[in-house]
């Protein structure tokens, strides 16, 4: 008898000895307390259940049981189970096959223990890893493990080399790895994270490579994991580990095997089943995200130092795994990276599904955290996306801002000129506008006075009727005769006509009919005259009135003609307002420029009241887009105080954003009197014609720096969506 | 009695067979003086005498109070032999004992099954647990018996057998593994 069966009896006694004393034992805390005995521990309490019914004060017998063949799996080898025999334990030099042992069991696992061998006649060294139960189910369980890790060549799995039978026992042997396993690393535990994710990464490849080959391990941990010399990681101990059918899923007779620390929810959840159920289940629930778990368990385990879950007896440990709190890898040490703890909680979370779907997934988000690329673990906003990326490819990140940057100034600062040229432009438009009314002034002057020296001449004829007493019917006839004269030929006034010192028409061109009674001493044209003297040369040019006769607006020309003492006649004539004057002002204004006359409207003659009822002080009369026959149009201009005093001044303020009753658009506007006269020139000159293309360019900039990063942010989006399609469309 | 009654009662001689069988392994110096048979047509005897006794009922209810006869013959005997445990004086105790780890036997064998056949697979399941048991290594046998027999505790079956309580801790679980091993599949 050995020791370790002494000892198990030892803890049989002990515990009927509790319950006899009427002590009440909770089985599950007893198995925990000794985990190497567990699985017989539990067996015989199998045992007596059955013979005895379950004895009484043994609690916690079934319900939150963990499989104790997992759970102790590694320490219950050397037990002599139920049936089993006990083999002699294999002594120093003993030949097996090709193989000589050498020294004591470097450990126990699984069903069998290991040893260092040597091939005979060579140098080499192997591991041999003995099963030590003759049980059939035992042996068929060793083979399985046999079968499944010699299907496994992978840098970072243990490679087996020959299996064989001496002495009835099953045997095999593998790659000696000498450097011991993770769990003596203490330093890796909370060590440098760059080391573990190395580390770790290797090992969830391995693992992934196995389950590519269908074979999940279900007994991942430190333990299971052997270092080199080198340090490389190898996954060891397939004891435990089955096939994977086609579908997925797996048949065993130890679903709930395992290790609990490391075990999955599902599992421990299955354990909880009555046994039939755990098999009917167990297709189910044994998939590779039970091994990703572990992994997850483990890469804790790394990072932390601490494991996630705790609990000093099995029922505690299995309750914190299903559903205990699991305290963020962040929380025990702030120093790990965010995405990092974000991989890690992405394997440990409690629904299988929402787990990494493979062990490649985590591996290639472990790889995506090495390249500081972002995780698919942790969504993280495009900020952050920004600084990694800016991280990843600094010079990259430099070039673009400086060019960013350079666009951005550039920008700003034509539009900064742009906003300070504005004025200067305005201001040159003014003069330039005011220079040209000023010239066209003398255009207009000119012309006027070809009407004024008619108009003059005529007067010369009429000033040789004699004054004294009424006109004769022969000098009647002359009169009418020079007044028809008047509206003929070059320069032809509208109409002509005499009036008399009351105000009185007595003679008119012909074709011009005014009413008999017509009063029309209010008159601008014959108001000027009232107190005037007759000085033979001045032609009196008039506001322009709307005729109360044709309704037309005319520009009336007038002169005093003296008939002795305070008698006199005013000869004056009219020309239509909608004449141009041949100006030419279309051919004017081609340069972006308008040209217009503008006077002062006679308000004594406002048959309809329009004068008077708008706030207008001046009347359009010439204007390119007023066509021939059409009215004047009234407008309010800002009249210069300076044009009082000084003939020779803009008669109006300047203006920049004049806006033209006729036409759409800002003005600028530079105006000039006609000297002699009521008539002013407008000259205006369209803001947009000097100012759009400089101030239109620096729009287009601005557009242009927005349109930069918005096409890039679009071109981004197109490119995700094509590839998630594309993804789509291949899985 | 009715003839239903008397037929009902005749089922249970496997168990009650049985029964006798593990209490006489139990103690194993009465072997040669009393019979498992007798005990049971003993028992029947009296339960036929006295079957106005009897209420009526479960087939749980019925095997008790069979067991209890069974029992009173086993103590009858026991002390006519002056058997009867040393350090237990008074009749009433002996009966208690020997009712309890009857009624232990009951529950393993599931005394409540209603239908005939499996009446009779009850008393076949007796019948193959007291061969196993009686078929155990001398060692192991006599812890077994003594513990789930005669309901002695682990400290005591030390006193009697002169053993370490580990080492009848040992004897126990092979024998308990053993048996279990050859019934497992009818006693799961």
């Amino acid at each position: 008898m050995t020791d370790s069966q002494t000892r198990l009896d030892q803890l049989i006694a002990e515990l009927l000895l509790r319950l006899e004393r009427g002590e009440q034992v909770s089985l599950e805390d007893f198995l925990a307390r000794h985990p190497a005995e567990a699985l017989e521990l539990h067996r015989f309490v199998q045992d007596l259940s059955l013979l005895n019914g379950r004895p009484a004060g043994l609690t916690d017998c079934d319900a939150t049981l963990i499989d104790p063949a997992g759970v102790a799996a590694l320490s219950v080898s050397e037990c002599d189970a139920g049936g089993g025999v006990l083999q002699a334990v294999p002594a120093t030099g003993q030949v097996f096959d090709r193989y000589e042992l050498l020294g004591s069991p470097l450990g126990t696992g699984g069903m069998g223990v290991v040893y260092r061998a040597r091939l005979l006649g060579t140098g080499v060294q192997v591991a041999l890893k003995q099963l030590r139960r003759t049980e059939a189910t035992e042996q068929r369980m060793f083979l399985a493990e046999i079968d499944a890790a010699a299907g496994l060549r992978h840098p970072n799995i243990v490679p087996v080399y020959h299996a064989g039978e001496t002495d009835g026992l099953l045997w095999y042997t593998m790659a000696l790895i000498s450097g011991g396993s993770l769990t003596e690393r203490r330093e890796l535990f909370g060590g440098p994270v760059g080391l573990v994710v190395e580390l770790m990464l290797k090992v969830v490849q391995a693992v992934h490579f196995a389950h590519q080959r269908r074979v999940l391990h279900r007994d991942l941990k430190p333990s299971n994991i052997l270092l080199d010399e080198d340090g490389e990681p190898h996954v060891a101990d397939f004891g435990l580990a089955v096939r994977l059918s086609e579908a997925g899923g797996v048949a065993t007779d130890h679903p709930t095997a395992g290790s609990l620390p490391w075990l999955a929810p599902e599992i421990v959840e299955l354990s909880r089943l009555p046994p039939f159920e755990r098999r009917q289940r167990s297709e189910a629930v044994l998939t590779t995200a039970v091994d990703v778990w572990s992994l997850g368990v483990v890469l804790y385990e790394l990072l932390t130092g601490e494991r996630p879950f705790g609990g000093t007896t099995y029922r505690e440990l299995a309750s914190a795994i299903l559903s205990g709190e699991l305290r963020r890898p962040r929380l025990i040490r702030p120093d790990i990276p965010r995405d990092l703890e974000a991989i890690c909680l992405q394997c440990l979370q409690r629904e299988p599904g929402q787990r990494y779907e493979s062990a490649a997934a985590l591996a290639r988000d472990l790889e995506r955290w090495q390249r500081d690329e972002p995780v698919r673990a942790r969504r993280t906003g495009p900020t952050e996306r920004l600084l990694r990326w800016c991280r990843r490819a600094p010079a990259m990140a430099a070039v673009s801002t400086a060019m960013l940057v350079l666009l951005m100034v550039m920008s700003a600062g034509y539009v900064g000129l742009v906003l300070r040229l504005r004025p200067t432009v305005l201001q040159s438009m003014q003069e330039q506008t005011r220079y040209l009314s000023g010239h066209l002034a003398g255009l207009v002057k000119e012309k006027l006075s070809t009407y004024s020296q008619r108009l003059r001449e005529r007067a010369e004829l009429l000033r040789t009727i004699p004054p004294e007493g009424a006109v004769s019917a022969e000098d009647g006839v002359r009169i009418q005769e020079w007044l028809d004269g008047m509206v003929t030929g070059p320069e032809a006034f509208q109409n002509a006509f005499l009036l008399n010192s009351q105000g009185r028409i007595q003679w008119s061109s012909k074709g011009f009919e005014p009413p008999s009674d017509g009063q029309y001493s209010e008159r601008d044209y014959f108001d000027y005259w009232k107190n005037r003297a007759d000085n033979s040369g001045e032609v009196y040019v008039g506001r322009v009135y709307e005729s109360s006769v044709d309704h037309f607006g005319k520009l009336p020309f007038s002169i005093r003609i003296s008939r002795g003492g305070e008698d006199f006649w005013v000869f004056s004539a009219s020309i239509l307002t909608d004449a141009d004057l041949d100006l030419e002002t279309g051919s004017l204004s081609a340069g972006g420029n308008t040209v217009c006359l503008v006077a002062e409207p006679d308000l004594s003659s406002d048959p309809e009241g329009r004068f008077s009822a708008s706030d207008a002080t001046h009347v359009i009369f010439v204007h390119p887009k007023l066509k021939s026959g059409e009215r004047s149009v009234l407008v309010n201009l800002p009249v210069n105080p300076e044009a009082e005093r000084d003939a020779d001044a803009a008669p109006f303020l300047p203006m920049t954003e004049y806006r033209d009753p006729l036409q759409s658009g800002e003005w600028v506007v530079g105006s000039a009197r006609v000297p002699g006269t009521g008539i002013s020139i407008l000259v205006q000159r369209n803001q947009d014609t000097d100012l759009l293309w400089i101030e239109g360019s620096a729009v287009r900039l601005l557009l242009w720096v927005l349109a930069a990063p918005v096409s890039g942010v679009l071109v981004w989006l197109f490119l995700r969506w094509w590839g998630q399609w594309r993804r789509s469309r291949l899985s | 009695m009715a003839t239903e009654d008397q037929k009902r009662i005749e089922e249970f001689r496997g168990y009650l067979h049985a029964l006798a069988r593990l209490q006489l392994s139990a103690r194993p110096w009465l072997a040669g003086k009393l019979d498992s048979s007798d005990l049971v047509q003993k028992t029947f005897v009296r339960a036929y005498e006295h079957c106005e006794q009897y209420r009526g009922g479960s087939d749980a209810e019925l095997a008790g109070w069979l067991r209890q006869i069974l029992n009173r013959v086993l103590a009858n005997e026991l002390r006519h032999w002056g058997q009867a445990r040393r350090n237990v004086g008074a009749e009433q105790s002996l009966e208690q004992e020997l009712d309890a780890s009857g009624y232990r036997l009951d529950q393993m064998l599931q005394a409540d099954q209603t239908s005939v056949s499996q009446r009779v697979q009850r008393g076949e399941r007796a019948e193959r647990l007291a061969e196993a048991i009686e078929c155990l290594p001398e060692e192991q046998r006599v812890v077994v018996l003594a513990r789930h027999c005669r309901g002695l505790g682990l400290q005591e079956i030390a006193e009697e057998t002169g053993r370490t309580a580990a080492s009848v801790a040992g004897l126990l679980r092979r024998g308990l593994a053993t048996l279990r091993e050859q019934l497992g599949e009818e006693l799961s």
